[in-house]
């Protein structure tokens, strides 16, 4: 298996405080699968179904979703143009546990937004190079 | 169940043949099923298998000489067994938690989380897999057993005496680290032993900033079938995109097009 590593400077762990993206696309082996000699037996891969417990008709807020605008302005991630500060939970950001929320972010934002953990995304992110979908490229929606 | 899960300096063979200083957790089952730790590799922490709706105690002792606390990433727990960096202990100290298991089945990972520490203290070893499996739930029809390995993709710089480096220079601090080694389950060139026979294979990017777009060198297919502890609705295109801390397991079959020996998709 090799990894065309795609480097994107800053929403680490570490210490950051984010910026653009360096491509450094070129392949390095990140691991490698050493094949049996046996018959292969392909198989198939499975049709999944709805993932299990999780429909937007379990949502406690079906008439009103949230939203999420997130954006980035003087070094600072926002939502809804409220900086996001990890020490303090806004209402929007908390969601009962064990309950389902509809709600849908946005950004337009080159950077990475890190204050968002996706859990289902209305479409996949796409291969480096695309132009859309992936947060630090352009719009995004996703549901959270 | 009742776990005792500890932090504390090792060493590992991240490159063959060099030892590395790292940190490490380690634990193990105080009460309940022995197989709910696995073994660690390398300086990765071991995988610790739950269950949906299962409560879990883990009392947690920080055995480094720095603050220290473990943040159970992904999993839906109350705001005090979360492991912010709040709730760092000193080193000698232990942290209790008691919490239950209300996430869906899937690949989740813990790491150590302290102010302004989570980033280097990652790097040195400190974060581990947790998989969550639903004994209720019906058959997926995805490899298990054998057929379901996890890969936890980071990277590191590597002196040649075995020293690991991490953020040195302004540009780390200010932009991400980045290592020059990609390291998988804490080594070097992981090799892998493998049928020709569909796999699962659960991703965990656990890299400071650096994203990977995965392939087989084979320019086969990896099918995305789940992200971020559930399964997808659909197939995905077939790819695999690992960015630091979403988990993707993917299921990628390691079937050569044509029939060969022992050869090697790397």
């Amino acid at each position: 298996m090799s990894a065309d590593t795609f480097v994107e400077h800053g929403g680490g762990m570490g210490p950051g405080m984010g910026g653009g993206a360096d491509l450094d696309l070129s392949a390095t082996t990140a691991a490698t699968f050493v094949i049996e000699a046996t018959e292969p037996a392909p198989g198939t891969i499975p049709a999944l179904s709805a993932p299990p417990g999780f429909t937007p008709g379990d949502a406690v807020n079906p008439d009103a979703p949230k939203e999420f605008v997130l954006s980035t302005s003087r070094m600072s991630h926002r939502i809804n143009g409220n900086q996001w500060e990890g020490r303090i939970v806004t209402d929007i950001e908390t969601v009962k546990a064990g309950t389902v929320e509809l709600g849908s972010s946005s950004t337009s934002h080159r950077w990475p937004a890190p204050c968002i953990s996706t859990a289902s995304r209305s479409r996949w992110c796409p291969a480096p190079g695309t132009t859309t979908a992936w947060p630090g490229n352009g719009p995004v929606s996703a549901t959270v | 169940m009742k776990l005792r899960l500890w932090a504390e300096p090792a060493t590992a063979e991240i490159v063959a043949g060099v030892s590395s200083d790292v940190y490490s957790f380690r634990a193990d089952v105080v009460d309940g099923d022995p197989a709910a730790v696995g073994p660690g590799t390398s300086f990765l922490g071991p995988t610790l298998q739950l269950q949906t709706g299962q409560r879990v105690q883990i009392d947690f002792e920080n055995r480094l000489d720095e603050a220290c606390i473990v943040h159970w990433h992904g999993l839906n727990v109350p705001q005090d067994q979360d492991g912010q960096p709040t709730d760092a202990i000193e080193p000698g100290n232990t942290y209790h938690y008691d919490f239950t298991v209300l996430n869906r089945p899937g690949t989740y990972w813990y790491h150590t989380h302290p102010h302004g520490r989570t980033g280097e203290q990652v790097y040195r070893g400190l974060a581990g897999l947790i998989i969550v499996t639903d004994p209720t739930a019906a058959d997926n029809g995805l490899p298990t057993g054998d057929h379901d390995l996890a890969l936890v993709l980071q990277d590191r710089t590597i002196d040649p005496d075995g020293t690991l480096r991490y953020a040195g220079a302004m540009h780390d601090t200010m932009a991400g680290f980045v290592g020059d080694t990609l390291v998988t389950n804490g080594v070097a060139d992981l090799q892998v032993a493998v049928r020709p026979e569909p796999y699962r294979i659960r991703l965990l990017n656990g890299a400071n900033s650096r994203s990977q777009y995965l392939t087989w060198s084979t320019g086969e297919s990896l099918h995305v079938v789940a992200t971020d502890g559930h399964l997808s609705p659909r197939r995905s295109p077939p790819m695999g995109w690992s960015s630091p801390r979403p988990n993707a397991p993917t299921c990628g079959s390691t079937s050569p097009p044509s029939r060969r020996g022992n050869g090697s998709n790397s």
